[in-house]
Protein backbone atom coordinates (compact mmCIF):
# COMPACT_ATOMS: atom_id res chain seq x y z
CA UNK A 1 0.00 0.00 0.00
CA UNK A 2 1.50 3.31 -1.03
CA UNK A 3 1.45 6.59 0.88
CA UNK A 4 -1.47 8.03 -1.09
CA UNK A 5 -3.62 4.96 -0.40
CA UNK A 6 -2.67 5.08 3.27
CA UNK A 7 -3.68 8.73 3.46
CA UNK A 8 -7.01 7.98 1.77
CA UNK A 9 -7.70 5.13 4.17
CA UNK A 10 -6.75 7.28 7.16
CA UNK A 11 -9.02 10.06 5.93
CA UNK A 12 -11.93 7.65 5.49
CA UNK A 13 -11.43 6.15 8.94
CA UNK A 14 -11.30 9.62 10.44
CA UNK A 15 -14.57 10.58 8.72
CA UNK A 16 -16.20 7.37 9.93
CA UNK A 17 -15.02 8.03 13.46
CA UNK A 18 -16.38 11.58 13.49
CA UNK A 19 -19.68 10.46 11.96
CA UNK A 20 -20.06 7.69 14.58
CA UNK A 21 -19.19 10.08 17.39
CA UNK A 22 -21.80 12.61 16.24
CA UNK A 23 -24.47 9.88 16.07
CA UNK A 24 -23.58 8.75 19.61
CA UNK A 25 -23.66 12.33 20.89
CA UNK A 26 -27.06 12.81 19.22
CA UNK A 27 -28.50 9.77 20.99
CA UNK A 28 -27.02 10.85 24.35
CA UNK A 29 -28.58 14.32 23.96
CA UNK A 30 -31.90 12.74 22.98
CA UNK A 31 -31.81 10.46 26.04
CA UNK A 32 -30.93 13.39 28.32
CA UNK A 33 -33.74 15.53 26.88
CA UNK A 34 -36.24 12.68 27.35
CA UNK A 35 -35.09 12.12 30.97
CA UNK A 36 -35.36 15.84 31.68
CA UNK A 37 -38.78 16.36 30.07
CA UNK A 38 -40.37 13.16 31.42
CA UNK A 39 -43.18 13.64 28.91
CA UNK A 40 -45.21 10.80 27.40
CA UNK A 41 -45.04 12.82 24.19
CA UNK A 42 -41.24 12.84 24.04
CA UNK A 43 -40.14 9.19 24.15
CA UNK A 44 -36.55 8.09 24.78
CA UNK A 45 -34.49 6.26 22.12
CA UNK A 46 -35.13 2.87 23.73
CA UNK A 47 -38.95 3.29 23.47
CA UNK A 48 -38.54 4.22 19.82
CA UNK A 49 -36.34 1.18 19.24
CA UNK A 50 -39.01 -1.06 20.79
CA UNK A 51 -41.67 0.57 18.59
CA UNK A 52 -39.39 0.01 15.57
CA UNK A 53 -39.14 -3.70 16.34
CA UNK A 54 -42.90 -4.01 16.89
CA UNK A 55 -43.81 -2.24 13.66
CA UNK A 56 -41.28 -4.31 11.68
CA UNK A 57 -42.24 -7.68 13.14
CA UNK A 58 -45.91 -7.37 14.13
CA UNK A 59 -47.14 -4.38 12.13
CA UNK A 60 -49.32 -1.42 13.09
CA UNK A 61 -52.75 -1.61 14.70
CA UNK A 62 -54.26 -2.50 11.32
CA UNK A 63 -51.61 -5.15 10.67
CA UNK A 64 -49.51 -3.27 8.07
CA UNK A 65 -45.75 -3.69 8.60
CA UNK A 66 -43.12 -0.97 8.23
CA UNK A 67 -41.83 -2.61 5.04
CA UNK A 68 -45.30 -2.43 3.52
CA UNK A 69 -45.74 1.24 4.48
CA UNK A 70 -42.30 2.06 3.03
CA UNK A 71 -42.85 0.12 -0.21
CA UNK A 72 -46.20 1.80 -0.84
CA UNK A 73 -44.72 5.26 -0.34
CA UNK A 74 -41.75 4.38 -2.55
CA UNK A 75 -43.99 3.04 -5.30
CA UNK A 76 -46.01 6.27 -5.34
CA UNK A 77 -43.00 8.52 -5.27
CA UNK A 78 -41.12 6.62 -7.98
CA UNK A 79 -44.14 6.65 -10.29
CA UNK A 80 -44.59 10.38 -9.79
CA UNK A 81 -40.87 10.90 -10.20
CA UNK A 82 -40.88 8.97 -13.48
CA UNK A 83 -43.70 11.11 -14.87
CA UNK A 84 -42.09 14.31 -13.54
CA UNK A 85 -38.74 13.53 -15.15
CA UNK A 86 -40.28 12.30 -18.40
CA UNK A 87 -42.06 15.64 -18.78
CA UNK A 88 -39.56 17.99 -17.11
CA UNK A 89 -36.49 17.03 -19.16
CA UNK A 90 -37.94 17.30 -22.71
CA UNK A 91 -39.90 20.45 -21.93
CA UNK A 92 -36.81 21.93 -20.26
CA UNK A 93 -34.70 21.12 -23.32
CA UNK A 94 -37.31 22.65 -25.61
CA UNK A 95 -37.60 25.84 -23.55
CA UNK A 96 -33.82 26.07 -23.20
CA UNK A 97 -33.30 25.77 -26.94
CA UNK A 98 -36.18 28.09 -27.87
CA UNK A 99 -35.86 31.25 -25.75
CA UNK A 100 -38.85 32.84 -27.50
CA UNK A 101 -41.06 29.96 -26.41
CA UNK A 102 -39.61 30.17 -22.90
CA UNK A 103 -40.43 33.88 -22.72
CA UNK A 104 -43.96 33.13 -23.90
CA UNK A 105 -44.66 30.50 -21.23
CA UNK A 106 -42.78 32.15 -18.36
CA UNK A 107 -45.83 34.15 -17.16
CA UNK A 108 -47.68 30.84 -16.76
CA UNK A 109 -44.90 28.65 -15.40
CA UNK A 110 -43.39 31.08 -12.90
CA UNK A 111 -46.49 31.69 -10.73
CA UNK A 112 -47.45 28.00 -10.82
CA UNK A 113 -43.94 27.08 -9.72
CA UNK A 114 -44.46 28.92 -6.45
CA UNK A 115 -47.64 27.03 -5.54
CA UNK A 116 -46.45 24.38 -3.07
CA UNK A 117 -47.51 20.81 -3.90
CA UNK A 118 -49.49 20.64 -0.65
CA UNK A 119 -51.73 23.47 -1.88
CA UNK A 120 -52.80 21.21 -4.77
CA UNK A 121 -54.14 18.54 -2.42
CA UNK A 122 -57.76 19.76 -2.12
CA UNK A 123 -58.03 20.06 -5.91
CA UNK A 124 -56.46 16.65 -6.41
CA UNK A 125 -58.96 15.07 -4.00
CA UNK A 126 -61.96 16.27 -5.98
CA UNK A 127 -60.44 15.74 -9.44
CA UNK A 128 -58.33 12.59 -9.18
CA UNK A 129 -58.63 9.10 -7.79
CA UNK A 130 -56.21 6.94 -5.80
CA UNK A 131 -52.77 6.54 -7.36
CA UNK A 132 -53.39 9.27 -9.97
CA UNK A 133 -53.73 11.74 -7.11
CA UNK A 134 -50.36 10.80 -5.65
CA UNK A 135 -48.65 10.73 -9.04
CA UNK A 136 -49.98 14.22 -9.77
CA UNK A 137 -48.81 15.62 -6.42
CA UNK A 138 -45.35 14.10 -6.83
CA UNK A 139 -45.24 15.38 -10.39
CA UNK A 140 -45.86 18.93 -9.14
CA UNK A 141 -42.93 18.52 -6.77
CA UNK A 142 -40.56 16.93 -9.30
CA UNK A 143 -41.42 18.76 -12.52
CA UNK A 144 -40.25 22.29 -11.69
CA UNK A 145 -36.77 21.55 -10.29
CA UNK A 146 -36.12 19.22 -13.26
CA UNK A 147 -37.46 21.78 -15.74
CA UNK A 148 -35.46 24.69 -14.37
CA UNK A 149 -32.21 22.75 -14.04
CA UNK A 150 -32.61 21.40 -17.58
CA UNK A 151 -33.09 24.93 -18.92
CA UNK A 152 -30.02 26.03 -16.94
CA UNK A 153 -28.05 23.09 -18.34
CA UNK A 154 -28.96 24.03 -21.92
CA UNK A 155 -27.92 27.64 -21.28
CA UNK A 156 -24.53 26.51 -19.98
CA UNK A 157 -23.72 24.55 -23.12
CA UNK A 158 -20.53 25.93 -24.66
CA UNK A 159 -21.34 28.11 -27.63
CA UNK A 160 -17.90 27.26 -29.08
CA UNK A 161 -18.86 23.57 -29.25
CA UNK A 162 -22.12 24.38 -31.02
CA UNK A 163 -20.40 26.69 -33.50
CA UNK A 164 -17.70 24.13 -34.15
CA UNK A 165 -20.31 21.44 -34.82
CA UNK A 166 -22.14 23.75 -37.22
CA UNK A 167 -18.84 24.48 -39.03
CA UNK A 168 -18.43 20.75 -39.54
CA UNK A 169 -21.96 20.54 -40.97
CA UNK A 170 -23.95 19.20 -38.01
CA UNK A 171 -27.72 19.70 -38.28
CA UNK A 172 -30.01 20.83 -35.41
CA UNK A 173 -30.91 17.25 -34.47
CA UNK A 174 -27.25 16.31 -34.11
CA UNK A 175 -26.45 19.45 -32.15
CA UNK A 176 -29.28 18.74 -29.69
CA UNK A 177 -28.63 15.03 -29.24
CA UNK A 178 -24.80 15.04 -29.46
CA UNK A 179 -23.91 18.36 -27.80
CA UNK A 180 -26.68 20.14 -25.90
CA UNK A 181 -28.25 17.12 -24.19
CA UNK A 182 -24.98 15.48 -22.99
CA UNK A 183 -23.66 18.86 -21.90
CA UNK A 184 -26.85 19.52 -19.86
CA UNK A 185 -26.80 16.12 -18.16
CA UNK A 186 -25.02 17.23 -14.95
CA UNK A 187 -27.63 19.97 -14.37
CA UNK A 188 -30.44 17.58 -15.31
CA UNK A 189 -29.09 15.09 -12.79
CA UNK A 190 -29.00 17.80 -10.15
CA UNK A 191 -32.62 18.67 -10.96
CA UNK A 192 -33.60 15.01 -10.66
CA UNK A 193 -31.91 14.77 -7.26
CA UNK A 194 -33.65 17.90 -5.97
CA UNK A 195 -36.95 16.78 -7.54
CA UNK A 196 -36.76 13.37 -5.93
CA UNK A 197 -36.19 14.99 -2.53
CA UNK A 198 -39.13 17.33 -3.00
CA UNK A 199 -41.26 14.43 -4.27
CA UNK A 200 -40.44 12.40 -1.20
CA UNK A 201 -41.52 15.26 1.02
CA UNK A 202 -44.73 15.67 -0.97
CA UNK A 203 -45.75 12.03 -0.72
CA UNK A 204 -45.66 12.13 3.06
CA UNK A 205 -47.92 15.20 3.17
CA UNK A 206 -50.23 13.74 0.51
CA UNK A 207 -50.57 10.45 2.38
CA UNK A 208 -51.51 12.28 5.52
CA UNK A 209 -54.51 13.79 3.77
CA UNK A 210 -55.42 11.25 1.10
CA UNK A 211 -57.55 8.24 1.90
CA UNK A 212 -55.11 5.35 1.47
CA UNK A 213 -54.60 3.19 4.58
CA UNK A 214 -50.91 2.47 3.91
CA UNK A 215 -47.84 4.68 3.49
CA UNK A 216 -45.32 6.32 5.79
CA UNK A 217 -47.31 9.57 5.98
CA UNK A 218 -50.39 7.60 6.97
CA UNK A 219 -48.41 5.63 9.56
CA UNK A 220 -47.30 8.88 11.21
CA UNK A 221 -50.79 10.35 11.21
CA UNK A 222 -52.33 7.13 12.49
CA UNK A 223 -50.10 7.06 15.54
CA UNK A 224 -50.25 10.83 16.08
CA UNK A 225 -54.02 10.31 16.36
CA UNK A 226 -53.41 7.69 19.03
CA UNK A 227 -50.83 9.92 20.78
CA UNK A 228 -48.29 7.07 20.52
CA UNK A 229 -45.37 9.27 19.64
CA UNK A 230 -42.73 6.50 19.71
CA UNK A 231 -44.24 5.03 16.52
CA UNK A 232 -44.61 8.52 15.02
CA UNK A 233 -40.84 8.89 15.42
CA UNK A 234 -40.34 5.47 13.81
CA UNK A 235 -42.15 6.80 10.74
CA UNK A 236 -40.12 10.01 10.77
CA UNK A 237 -36.80 8.17 11.04
CA UNK A 238 -37.77 5.82 8.21
CA UNK A 239 -38.66 8.76 5.98
CA UNK A 240 -35.30 10.36 6.75
CA UNK A 241 -33.35 7.16 6.08
CA UNK A 242 -35.14 6.36 2.81
CA UNK A 243 -34.73 9.98 1.64
CA UNK A 244 -31.03 9.84 2.50
CA UNK A 245 -30.60 6.53 0.67
CA UNK A 246 -32.29 7.90 -2.45
CA UNK A 247 -30.15 11.03 -2.36
CA UNK A 248 -26.94 8.98 -2.05
CA UNK A 249 -28.07 6.72 -4.87
CA UNK A 250 -28.41 9.66 -7.26
CA UNK A 251 -25.13 11.18 -6.03
CA UNK A 252 -23.48 7.82 -6.71
CA UNK A 253 -24.93 7.78 -10.23
CA UNK A 254 -23.75 11.35 -10.76
CA UNK A 255 -20.23 10.44 -9.72
CA UNK A 256 -20.18 7.44 -12.02
CA UNK A 257 -21.60 9.31 -14.99
CA UNK A 258 -19.71 12.56 -14.72
CA UNK A 259 -16.24 11.70 -13.49
CA UNK A 260 -14.92 14.43 -15.77
CA UNK A 261 -16.70 17.16 -13.82
CA UNK A 262 -14.40 19.00 -11.44
CA UNK A 263 -17.19 19.78 -8.94
CA UNK A 264 -18.17 16.11 -8.74
CA UNK A 265 -14.64 14.88 -8.28
CA UNK A 266 -14.22 17.44 -5.51
CA UNK B 1 -27.83 72.28 28.05
CA UNK B 2 -26.63 69.24 26.14
CA UNK B 3 -26.32 67.25 29.40
CA UNK B 4 -29.84 68.07 30.50
CA UNK B 5 -31.23 66.94 27.12
CA UNK B 6 -29.40 63.62 27.48
CA UNK B 7 -30.66 63.15 31.06
CA UNK B 8 -34.22 64.05 30.03
CA UNK B 9 -34.03 61.61 27.10
CA UNK B 10 -32.84 58.80 29.36
CA UNK B 11 -35.65 59.52 31.87
CA UNK B 12 -38.19 59.54 29.04
CA UNK B 13 -36.94 56.27 27.55
CA UNK B 14 -36.84 54.55 30.96
CA UNK B 15 -40.36 55.81 31.78
CA UNK B 16 -41.73 54.52 28.49
CA UNK B 17 -40.01 51.17 29.13
CA UNK B 18 -41.45 50.90 32.67
CA UNK B 19 -44.98 51.79 31.53
CA UNK B 20 -44.77 49.38 28.60
CA UNK B 21 -43.46 46.63 30.87
CA UNK B 22 -46.23 47.17 33.44
CA UNK B 23 -48.85 47.17 30.68
CA UNK B 24 -47.37 44.03 29.19
CA UNK B 25 -47.46 42.35 32.58
CA UNK B 26 -51.13 43.27 32.89
CA UNK B 27 -50.59 45.63 35.85
CA UNK B 28 -52.10 48.63 34.12
CA UNK B 29 -54.74 46.83 32.08
CA UNK B 30 -58.31 46.82 33.30
CA UNK B 31 -59.47 43.60 35.01
CA UNK B 32 -60.28 41.21 32.14
CA UNK B 33 -62.86 38.48 31.93
CA UNK B 34 -61.54 34.97 31.55
CA UNK B 35 -61.57 33.91 27.94
CA UNK B 36 -62.12 30.18 27.53
CA UNK B 37 -60.78 28.27 24.56
CA UNK B 38 -63.23 25.72 23.18
CA UNK B 39 -62.42 23.07 20.57
CA UNK B 40 -64.97 21.36 18.35
CA UNK B 41 -65.10 19.38 15.12
CA UNK B 42 -65.75 20.44 11.54
CA UNK B 43 -69.45 20.39 10.68
CA UNK B 44 -70.27 17.97 13.50
CA UNK B 45 -73.94 18.11 14.42
CA UNK B 46 -73.10 16.26 17.65
CA UNK B 47 -71.73 19.59 18.83
CA UNK B 48 -75.00 21.38 18.22
CA UNK B 49 -75.16 22.40 21.90
CA UNK B 50 -72.13 24.61 21.30
CA UNK B 51 -73.65 26.20 18.20
CA UNK B 52 -76.96 26.75 20.02
CA UNK B 53 -75.12 28.38 22.93
CA UNK B 54 -73.39 30.72 20.48
CA UNK B 55 -76.56 31.46 18.50
CA UNK B 56 -78.67 32.08 21.61
CA UNK B 57 -75.95 34.19 23.24
CA UNK B 58 -75.73 31.97 26.34
CA UNK B 59 -72.04 32.71 26.84
CA UNK B 60 -72.65 36.45 27.19
CA UNK B 61 -75.56 35.79 29.52
CA UNK B 62 -73.23 33.88 31.83
CA UNK B 63 -70.44 36.44 31.45
CA UNK B 64 -68.09 34.06 29.63
CA UNK B 65 -65.82 35.18 26.82
CA UNK B 66 -64.78 32.44 24.44
CA UNK B 67 -62.68 31.56 21.44
CA UNK B 68 -63.64 28.67 19.17
CA UNK B 69 -61.13 26.35 17.51
CA UNK B 70 -62.19 23.93 14.78
CA UNK B 71 -60.48 20.57 14.08
CA UNK B 72 -60.88 17.89 11.44
CA UNK B 73 -61.40 15.03 13.90
CA UNK B 74 -61.35 14.18 17.58
CA UNK B 75 -57.81 12.76 17.76
CA UNK B 76 -56.39 15.90 16.10
CA UNK B 77 -58.33 18.07 18.53
CA UNK B 78 -56.99 16.05 21.45
CA UNK B 79 -53.38 16.50 20.28
CA UNK B 80 -53.91 20.23 20.80
CA UNK B 81 -55.84 19.70 24.03
CA UNK B 82 -53.19 17.70 25.90
CA UNK B 83 -50.53 20.33 25.27
CA UNK B 84 -52.73 22.97 26.87
CA UNK B 85 -54.00 24.84 23.82
CA UNK B 86 -57.65 24.33 24.80
CA UNK B 87 -59.64 24.58 28.03
CA UNK B 88 -62.84 22.85 26.91
CA UNK B 89 -63.72 20.60 23.99
CA UNK B 90 -66.65 18.91 22.37
CA UNK B 91 -65.20 15.60 21.26
CA UNK B 92 -65.98 11.91 20.76
CA UNK B 93 -65.53 9.63 23.75
CA UNK B 94 -62.71 7.44 22.30
CA UNK B 95 -60.35 10.32 21.44
CA UNK B 96 -60.89 11.74 24.92
CA UNK B 97 -60.18 8.30 26.44
CA UNK B 98 -57.02 7.95 24.33
CA UNK B 99 -55.82 11.39 25.37
CA UNK B 100 -56.39 10.78 29.08
CA UNK B 101 -54.73 7.36 28.89
CA UNK B 102 -51.74 8.81 27.03
CA UNK B 103 -50.86 11.14 29.87
CA UNK B 104 -52.02 9.21 32.89
CA UNK B 105 -49.33 8.94 35.58
CA UNK B 106 -47.20 11.62 33.91
CA UNK B 107 -46.66 15.32 34.50
CA UNK B 108 -49.17 16.30 31.79
CA UNK B 109 -51.74 18.60 33.39
CA UNK B 110 -54.12 19.17 30.50
CA UNK B 111 -55.86 15.82 30.40
CA UNK B 112 -59.57 15.72 29.60
CA UNK B 113 -62.29 15.19 32.21
CA UNK B 114 -65.91 14.64 31.16
CA UNK B 115 -68.29 17.31 32.48
CA UNK B 116 -71.20 16.94 30.06
CA UNK B 117 -72.86 14.69 27.52
CA UNK B 118 -72.88 15.99 23.96
CA UNK B 119 -75.06 13.35 22.38
CA UNK B 120 -75.84 9.66 22.26
CA UNK B 121 -75.38 7.57 19.07
CA UNK B 122 -75.33 9.80 15.97
CA UNK B 123 -73.04 7.96 13.53
CA UNK B 124 -73.98 5.83 10.55
CA UNK B 125 -72.36 3.45 8.08
CA UNK B 126 -73.54 4.35 4.59
CA UNK B 127 -72.83 2.12 1.62
CA UNK B 128 -73.44 1.67 -2.06
CA UNK B 129 -76.70 -0.32 -2.03
CA UNK B 130 -75.85 -1.99 -5.33
CA UNK B 131 -72.62 -3.45 -3.95
CA UNK B 132 -73.44 -3.98 -0.28
CA UNK B 133 -76.88 -5.30 0.49
CA UNK B 134 -76.23 -6.92 3.85
CA UNK B 135 -73.63 -6.92 6.60
CA UNK B 136 -71.90 -10.00 5.17
CA UNK B 137 -71.28 -8.05 1.94
CA UNK B 138 -68.91 -5.78 3.90
CA UNK B 139 -66.26 -8.48 3.60
CA UNK B 140 -63.24 -7.30 1.61
CA UNK B 141 -64.75 -3.88 1.00
CA UNK B 142 -63.15 -0.45 1.33
CA UNK B 143 -64.80 1.50 4.12
CA UNK B 144 -63.88 5.09 4.85
CA UNK B 145 -63.49 6.37 8.40
CA UNK B 146 -62.78 9.90 9.69
CA UNK B 147 -59.41 8.77 11.06
CA UNK B 148 -57.75 6.24 13.31
CA UNK B 149 -58.90 6.55 16.90
CA UNK B 150 -62.17 8.34 16.14
CA UNK B 151 -65.37 6.94 17.62
CA UNK B 152 -66.45 5.76 14.17
CA UNK B 153 -63.12 3.99 13.64
CA UNK B 154 -63.44 2.22 16.99
CA UNK B 155 -67.08 1.27 16.30
CA UNK B 156 -66.43 -0.22 12.85
CA UNK B 157 -63.20 -1.97 13.90
CA UNK B 158 -64.90 -3.58 16.88
CA UNK B 159 -67.96 -4.48 14.81
CA UNK B 160 -65.82 -6.09 12.10
CA UNK B 161 -63.83 -8.04 14.68
CA UNK B 162 -66.94 -9.27 16.50
CA UNK B 163 -68.55 -10.35 13.23
CA UNK B 164 -65.43 -11.85 11.59
CA UNK B 165 -65.52 -9.32 8.77
CA UNK B 166 -62.41 -8.38 6.84
CA UNK B 167 -62.75 -4.76 5.83
CA UNK B 168 -60.09 -2.34 4.58
CA UNK B 169 -60.41 0.97 6.37
CA UNK B 170 -59.72 4.12 4.35
CA UNK B 171 -59.06 6.93 6.80
CA UNK B 172 -59.72 10.41 5.43
CA UNK B 173 -61.02 13.85 6.25
CA UNK B 174 -64.70 13.67 7.14
CA UNK B 175 -65.60 16.30 4.54
CA UNK B 176 -63.82 14.27 1.83
CA UNK B 177 -65.55 10.97 2.63
CA UNK B 178 -68.84 11.70 0.79
CA UNK B 179 -66.79 12.92 -2.21
CA UNK B 180 -64.62 9.79 -2.21
CA UNK B 181 -67.76 7.69 -1.90
CA UNK B 182 -69.44 9.54 -4.76
CA UNK B 183 -66.38 8.94 -6.96
CA UNK B 184 -66.39 5.22 -6.19
CA UNK B 185 -63.05 5.23 -4.38
CA UNK B 186 -64.63 3.62 -1.34
CA UNK B 187 -67.61 1.28 -1.06
CA UNK B 188 -69.02 3.10 1.94
CA UNK B 189 -68.02 5.07 5.00
CA UNK B 190 -68.84 5.51 8.63
CA UNK B 191 -68.97 9.08 9.89
CA UNK B 192 -70.62 11.52 12.20
CA UNK B 193 -73.78 13.28 11.18
CA UNK B 194 -74.51 15.05 8.90
CA UNK B 195 -71.93 13.45 6.57
CA UNK B 196 -73.68 10.04 6.20
CA UNK B 197 -76.91 11.92 5.50
CA UNK B 198 -75.11 14.04 2.88
CA UNK B 199 -74.06 10.81 1.12
CA UNK B 200 -77.64 9.54 1.24
CA UNK B 201 -79.04 12.82 -0.04
CA UNK B 202 -76.44 13.65 -2.69
CA UNK B 203 -75.00 10.29 -3.76
CA UNK B 204 -77.89 7.86 -3.23
CA UNK B 205 -76.03 5.95 -0.54
CA UNK B 206 -78.07 3.89 1.87
CA UNK B 207 -77.69 3.48 5.61
CA UNK B 208 -76.54 -0.07 6.31
CA UNK B 209 -76.00 0.38 10.04
CA UNK B 210 -76.48 3.21 12.46
CA UNK B 211 -74.28 3.37 15.51
CA UNK B 212 -77.41 2.39 17.46
CA UNK B 213 -77.26 -0.97 15.65
CA UNK B 214 -73.60 -1.39 16.58
CA UNK B 215 -73.83 -0.26 20.23
CA UNK B 216 -77.34 0.77 21.35
CA UNK B 217 -77.61 4.04 23.26
CA UNK B 218 -73.83 4.52 23.25
CA UNK B 219 -72.22 7.70 24.49
CA UNK B 220 -70.90 9.61 21.52
CA UNK B 221 -69.59 13.13 22.09
CA UNK B 222 -68.84 14.62 25.46
CA UNK B 223 -67.94 18.03 26.81
CA UNK B 224 -64.53 17.85 28.46
CA UNK B 225 -62.45 20.28 30.48
CA UNK B 226 -58.75 20.04 31.23
CA UNK B 227 -57.68 18.85 34.69
CA UNK B 228 -55.72 22.06 35.11
CA UNK B 229 -58.60 24.37 34.25
CA UNK B 230 -61.00 22.40 36.44
CA UNK B 231 -58.67 22.76 39.42
CA UNK B 232 -57.88 26.43 38.88
CA UNK B 233 -61.23 27.88 37.76
CA UNK B 234 -64.10 25.72 39.05
CA UNK B 235 -66.51 28.69 38.97
CA UNK B 236 -66.02 29.05 35.20
CA UNK B 237 -66.51 25.30 34.78
CA UNK B 238 -69.81 25.57 36.68
CA UNK B 239 -70.94 28.26 34.25
CA UNK B 240 -69.81 26.29 31.19
CA UNK B 241 -71.75 23.24 32.38
CA UNK B 242 -74.83 25.42 32.98
CA UNK B 243 -74.53 26.86 29.46
CA UNK B 244 -74.13 23.40 27.95
CA UNK B 245 -77.12 21.98 29.82
CA UNK B 246 -79.26 24.97 28.85
CA UNK B 247 -78.30 24.39 25.20
CA UNK B 248 -79.18 20.67 25.39
CA UNK B 249 -82.57 21.61 26.92
CA UNK B 250 -83.10 24.12 24.14
CA UNK B 251 -82.42 21.47 21.45
CA UNK B 252 -84.87 19.02 23.02
CA UNK B 253 -87.58 21.61 23.70
CA UNK B 254 -87.25 23.50 20.40
CA UNK B 255 -86.24 20.94 17.76
CA UNK B 256 -87.44 23.07 14.85
CA UNK B 257 -85.36 26.06 15.88
CA UNK B 258 -82.40 23.80 16.73
CA UNK B 259 -82.58 22.33 13.23
CA UNK B 260 -82.62 25.84 11.81
CA UNK B 261 -79.44 26.64 13.77
CA UNK B 262 -77.91 23.39 12.47
CA UNK B 263 -78.85 24.43 8.97
CA UNK B 264 -77.25 27.85 9.42
CA UNK B 265 -74.03 26.29 10.74
CA UNK B 266 -73.67 23.55 8.13
CA UNK B 267 -75.31 25.37 5.17
CA UNK B 268 -77.08 22.10 4.35
CA UNK B 269 -80.69 21.71 3.15
CA UNK B 270 -83.37 20.79 5.69
CA UNK B 271 -83.96 17.22 4.36
CA UNK B 272 -80.31 16.38 5.20
CA UNK B 273 -80.65 17.95 8.66
CA UNK B 274 -83.91 16.06 9.25
CA UNK B 275 -82.32 12.75 8.30
CA UNK B 276 -79.26 13.48 10.44
CA UNK B 277 -81.46 14.32 13.45
CA UNK B 278 -83.20 10.96 13.15
CA UNK B 279 -79.87 9.26 13.98
CA UNK B 280 -78.97 11.40 17.02
CA UNK B 281 -80.25 12.06 20.50
CA UNK B 282 -79.19 14.85 22.83
CA UNK B 283 -79.05 13.84 26.47
CA UNK B 284 -77.73 15.44 29.62
CA UNK B 285 -76.98 12.02 31.10
CA UNK B 286 -73.76 10.21 30.32
CA UNK B 287 -73.92 6.52 29.45
CA UNK B 288 -71.09 5.38 31.72
CA UNK B 289 -71.44 1.71 30.77
CA UNK B 290 -70.85 2.47 27.10
CA UNK B 291 -67.79 4.58 27.95
CA UNK B 292 -66.43 1.63 29.90
CA UNK B 293 -67.21 -0.66 26.95
CA UNK B 294 -65.33 1.69 24.62
CA UNK B 295 -62.33 1.68 26.95
CA UNK B 296 -62.27 -2.12 27.09
CA UNK B 297 -62.56 -2.37 23.28
CA UNK B 298 -59.78 0.17 22.82
CA UNK B 299 -57.46 -1.71 25.16
CA UNK B 300 -58.20 -4.92 23.23
CA UNK B 301 -57.56 -3.23 19.88
CA UNK B 302 -54.21 -1.82 21.03
CA UNK B 303 -55.39 1.77 20.73
CA UNK B 304 -54.84 2.29 24.45
CA UNK B 305 -51.63 0.65 25.67
CA UNK B 306 -50.93 1.93 29.14
CA UNK B 307 -54.17 1.03 30.91
CA UNK B 308 -54.90 -2.61 31.62
CA UNK B 309 -58.20 -4.34 32.30
CA UNK B 310 -57.72 -4.23 36.07
CA UNK B 311 -57.53 -0.44 35.94
CA UNK B 312 -60.70 0.14 33.93
CA UNK B 313 -62.97 1.15 36.85
CA UNK B 314 -60.47 3.47 38.49
CA UNK B 315 -59.67 5.04 35.11
CA UNK B 316 -63.35 5.70 34.40
CA UNK B 317 -63.76 7.25 37.89
CA UNK B 318 -61.03 9.75 37.06
CA UNK B 319 -62.33 10.35 33.54
CA UNK B 320 -65.91 11.27 34.46
CA UNK B 321 -66.53 14.06 36.95
CA UNK B 322 -69.65 13.01 38.86
CA UNK B 323 -70.20 16.51 40.23
CA UNK B 324 -71.35 17.55 36.79
CA UNK B 325 -72.67 14.43 35.10
CA UNK B 326 -74.95 11.65 36.21
CA UNK B 327 -74.98 8.20 34.73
Amino acid sequence: MNVVSMRKLYSRLQSLLFASASVIVFFILWELAASYLQSPYFPDPYSVLKAFITIITVGDIDGYTLAWHTLMSLERVLLGFAVGSATGVPIGLLLGIKPTLKNAVTPIIEPIRFIPPIAWIPLSIVLLIGMYRYVFLIWVGVFFPVLLDTIAGVKRTSITLIQMARTFGADNKNIITKIIFPSSLPEIMNGLRVGLGVGWMCIVAAEMIGGEPVGLGRLILKYANLLQIDTVIVGMITIGLVGLAMNYFILFLEKRMFRWRVEIRA
Amino acid sequence: MKKSIIVLSIILIVSIGVVAGMYGAGLLAPAQKVKVRIGYLTGDLHHLALHVAVAKNYFAQYGIEYELYEYINGPTLMQHFVVGELDFAYVGTPPALTARASGIGSNVTSLPVVIGSGNLEGSALVVNPEVIKSVSDLNNKKIGTPGTGTIQDVLITTYAKNNNLNITKYPGRISDLPIQYGRGEIDGFIGWEPYPSIAVYQYNASVLLTSHDIMPNHQCCVLVVSDKFLASKPDIVDKMVAIHRAAIDFINNNPAEAKQIAMNVTKLPMPVIDLAFSHMSFSKSVNVDSIKAFLIDMIRLGIIRNVDMSQVDSFINGFINTKYVSG
